[in-house]
């Protein structure tokens, strides 16, 4: 079974551009939301292994849908995509039950890298 | 990385912010306490941040930066945004504007100059903040200027411990822990080092009680760090451990780990028994992940989109033409050999492709409001320009027109904007002179009429002077004073789209130049429109334009002349009606037929084409057809009507693009080819 994840950024870019990384690398993209609300009703309904987490969105922030997600699954494995200049961001998320951040511009090594230690 | 594939996209989408951009900054100046506005904007200068550094275009990521420091500030009410840094940031947005527009254009962004910009965000950060954010390149250039070899033995250097430090590490040994110092390398390439340093922390809190750090914990928070920094760890864990755990997190280079040994008399100096060093860089003897075609689920399902290529609808909508055509063959078919099952089977087929064609059309849809959410920016630009206060109101911006139409209409109505704001609405104080609120309005409507959709720029300015119409049009030729003198007033304003007419005495930047109403005219004809204006003195004027749902496929009456084969678009018919050439009257030397007491000018189409006699009809019923453009409306006489037909139009190619009467051409289910008329043309 490839492991299942949920591609979280308000722009189809990013998401695309996380996607392509990932199943070109044998991760399956479940689902895709813009926003964290999106992201917290889609982790419920596909329950995926793994969420990729953009921080600045419309509706609820990354930060708020890590929380709610950690609160609903404890376990969940969320890693942060966050830019330059959101290191505090960063760490509320990483402090809320986030595993691991990467940093745009995404590097693929760093995202696979990323991905694969929040898998374990 | 290759980026190219992306490339669409991140077009696509840098429009999108760039647009939300212009429309959120114009709240903003309304209401600079508009927290919701401030924030989207700071969101989408983000977002094009993230997107550009990713495709590597550094000038936009570079600019963002900058923005998003001077939003930060906003955001936070550090500074309040004033008329000034709302006019810097319109700047950056035109910047930003140009540059995605070069890289569309496959040019390089970087042919704007963004210095000044720059250098002026960065000092309203300066003037703003406490404490001014970085520039984004300061901070680019200063991570490689922080290169270390990372491989290299690094062994943990010695560390100072205090009294304290010793009786804890010696308490601890006596519980049976273990008192370790890690070094801890991180990436060259980290970029967040201080939440990657609070990582290690936090990992290690888990795992045991960190008592000391070099540096300290408030210069690892404030990034004063190079890549190491070393911590002295109690836990109950083994080194191989503390390694594993550490070296899952990402982005660390190395962790070296030594067992401090402390003398039972307190000594200063401690020595260090060294520990395997690994060096960590393993990604690539990681595991190879198997590639695996992405299975696509069954929950996939809720609010997914597709963005497609116009290109790829356009081809899809020929196909569907083609597919109308070879159905109205095989109807032909049907009916001529009598074959009762296949004009069966061609019924169901003529259900099918309907609603294939329905289909496509609304695919192919647009809200007019892609065009006109550009427009508040306009007219603030000109208001400003002009000295003029205006309010705009855009109604019915979900009616949705045809792509292709929507590509077009965007200049023709800039420039009916402009035409309205520069002419039509007069300056604060002549306004109220004339006893009106000093703020003009200026109307932007469009809403669905029947098969067409109707656009109208409005104003309550001026309005449009009629007898200064006359004069000028006699003044440049364009017409004859006794032209000008048996006009109506609503005629005589009419001119105004004729070649070579502008009616402003002085040529200004935004309006004038004499090229503007002709050319918005012929735009819309081009799309199978019409355009019409409406003006009443000091109340204002309303240009109208009606255009046709879609492009491709309409209804139209096929008519005979002769032998050949017309078609009429069904959409400007009135009616038809048979007459005798006894009906025919000769008016001003113009042939007219009247119609419940109307008076209707005809055209004969074989002499208006040119078709040669092959026969002649005396004393028989004649053919009308009552067509109407605006609120002219003329009999086109014709030999026959064949019926009503749904036809794909085809274009005549450029080689025949200079023939007016012919609008397009469409392939009959016979295979015959049908000329369509263009019907406003034909009227003149």
């Amino acid at each position: 079974m490839a492991t299942k994840v949920l591609v979280v950024d308000d722009a189809a870019f990013m998401r695309m551009m996380v996607k392509d990384i990932l199943s070109k690398n044998g991760y399956e993209i479940v689902g895709e939301a813009e926003n964290g609300a999106v992201a917290l009703a889609k982790y419920q309904e596909l329950k995926p292994d793994l969420v990729t987490m953009d921080i600045t969105m419309p509706e609820m922030d990354g930060i708020t849908a890590v929380k709610e997600i950690k609160k609903a699954d404890p376990n969940a494995k969320v890693i942060m995509c966050s830019a330059m200049g959101q290191q505090a961001m960063v760490i509320e998320a990483i402090q809320a039950g986030a595993r691991d951040f990467i940093v745009k511009p995404f590097q693929p090594e760093r995202v696979l890298e990323a991905v694969r230690k929040a898998v374990g | 990385m290759d980026t190219n594939q992306y490339m669409e996209m991140f077009l696509e989408e840098s429009k999108d912010h760039l647009q939300s951009l212009n429309e959120r900054l114009l709240d903003l100046e309304k209401d600079p306490a508009d927290s919701d506005a401030i924030n989207e904007i700071f969101r989408s200068a983000h977002t094009l941040k993230g997107m550009s550094a990713t495709m590597g275009f550094n000038v936009i990521a570079e600019l963002t930066h900058d923005m998003e420091n001077v939003l930060d500030l906003i955001r936070t009410d550090k500074i309040k945004a004033d008329e000034d840094i709302i006019d810097v940031l319109f700047k950056c947005i035109d910047a930003l504007q140009q540059m995605v527009d070069n890289i569309n254009n496959g040019e390089p962004e970087d042919s704007v100059d963004v210095k000044e910009l720059v250098d002026k965000l960065n000092s309203i950060a300066a003037t703003g903040g406490d404490k001014a954010p970085a520039s984004f390149k300061a901070k680019t250039t200063a991570e490689p200027a922080a290169k270390k070899d990372a491989n290299s033995e690094n062994p943990p250097a010695n560390i100072e411990l205090s009294d304290i430090d010793i009786d804890l590490i010696n308490s601890a040994k006596k519980s049976g822990l273990r008192a370790m110092h890690v070094k801890v390398t991180l990436a060259e390439t980290c970029v967040l080092k201080t939440a990657r340093s609070y990582m290690v922390m936090s990992a290690l809190d888990e795992i045991g009680d960190v008592i000391k750090s070099i540096p300290s914990t408030e210069d690892l928070e404030q990034e004063k760090f190079d890549l190491t920094f070393d911590v002295i760890l109690l836990t109950g864990e083994e080194e191989q451990k503390v390694e594993s755990v550490l070296m899952n997190i990402s982005e660390i280079a190395r962790v070296d780990i030594e067992l401090i040994k402390v003398p039972d008399a307190p000594k200063k100096e401690v020595t260090t028994a060294k520990k395997a060093a690994v060096p960590a860089v393993a990604k690539k003897n990681a595991p190879a992940v198997k590639k695996q075609a992405i299975q696509h689920h069954d929950n996939m399902k809720s609010g997914q989109s597709v963005r497609v290529g116009i290109e790829k609808l356009d081809s899809l909508m020929n196909l569907v033409g083609e597919l109308v055509i070879n159905k109205t063959r095989l109807e032909q078919i049907g009916n001529t050999h009598r074959i009762a099952e296949l004009v069966e089977t061609v019924e169901q087929m003529d259900r099918v492709t309907g609603d294939l064609q329905s289909i496509v059309m609304k695919v192919r849809m647009v809200p007019v409001g892609q065009v006109f959410n550009r427009f508040p920016r306009v007219v603030r630009d000109l208001a400003k320009e002009l000295n003029k206060e205006v309010n705009l109101t855009i109604e019915g911006e979900d009616t949705e027109l045809d792509r292709t139409v929507i590509d077009e209409i965007g200049d023709p109505l800039v420039h009916l904007i402009r035409n309205s704001m520069d002419h039509g609405i007069e300056h604060p104080d002549e306004r109220e002179a004339k006893g009106k609120p000093p703020i003009g309005q200026v109307g932007l409507i469009a809403r669905h009429e029947g098969n067409n959709v109707i656009i109208m720029v409005t104003d309550d300015g001026a309005g449009i002077d009629a007898d200064i119409i006359r004069s000028k049009a006699v003044e440049k030729s364009v017409i004859t004073q006794d032209d000008a003198d048996n006009m109506t007033d609503a005629e005589a304003v009419r001119l105004i789209f004729l070649p070579g007419f502008s009616t402003s005495d002085v040529i200004t930047d935004v309006s004038g130049r004499g090229v503007g109403m002709d050319v918005v005219r012929t735009t819309i004809e081009a799309l199978g429109g019409v355009i019409d204006v409406e003006t009443k003195k000091n109340e204002g004027s309303v240009f109208k334009i009606k255009l046709p749902l879609t492009l491709a496929i309409i209804q139209a009456l096929l008519v005979n002349v002769q032998e050949e084969i017309y078609a009429i678009p069904l959409a400007s018919i009135d009616s038809t009606i048979n007459i005798t050439s006894e009906d025919i009257k000769t008016i001003q030397n113009k042939e007219t037929i009247v119609i419940r007491g109307e008076i209707i000018p005809i055209v004969r189409l074989d002499r208006a084409l040119n078709v040669s006699h092959i026969e002649d009809k005396k004393d028989e019923e004649i053919y009308v057809v009552i067509v109407h453009v605006g609120d002219k409306k003329c009999g086109i006489m014709v030999d026959k009507l064949i019926g009503q037909q749904e036809i794909v139009i085809k274009t005549l190619g450029k080689l025949l693009s200079g023939v007016k009467v012919i609008s397009g051409a469409t392939v009959l289910g016979n295979g015959q080819i049908a000329l369509i008329l263009d019907v406003a043309i034909l009227m003149q």
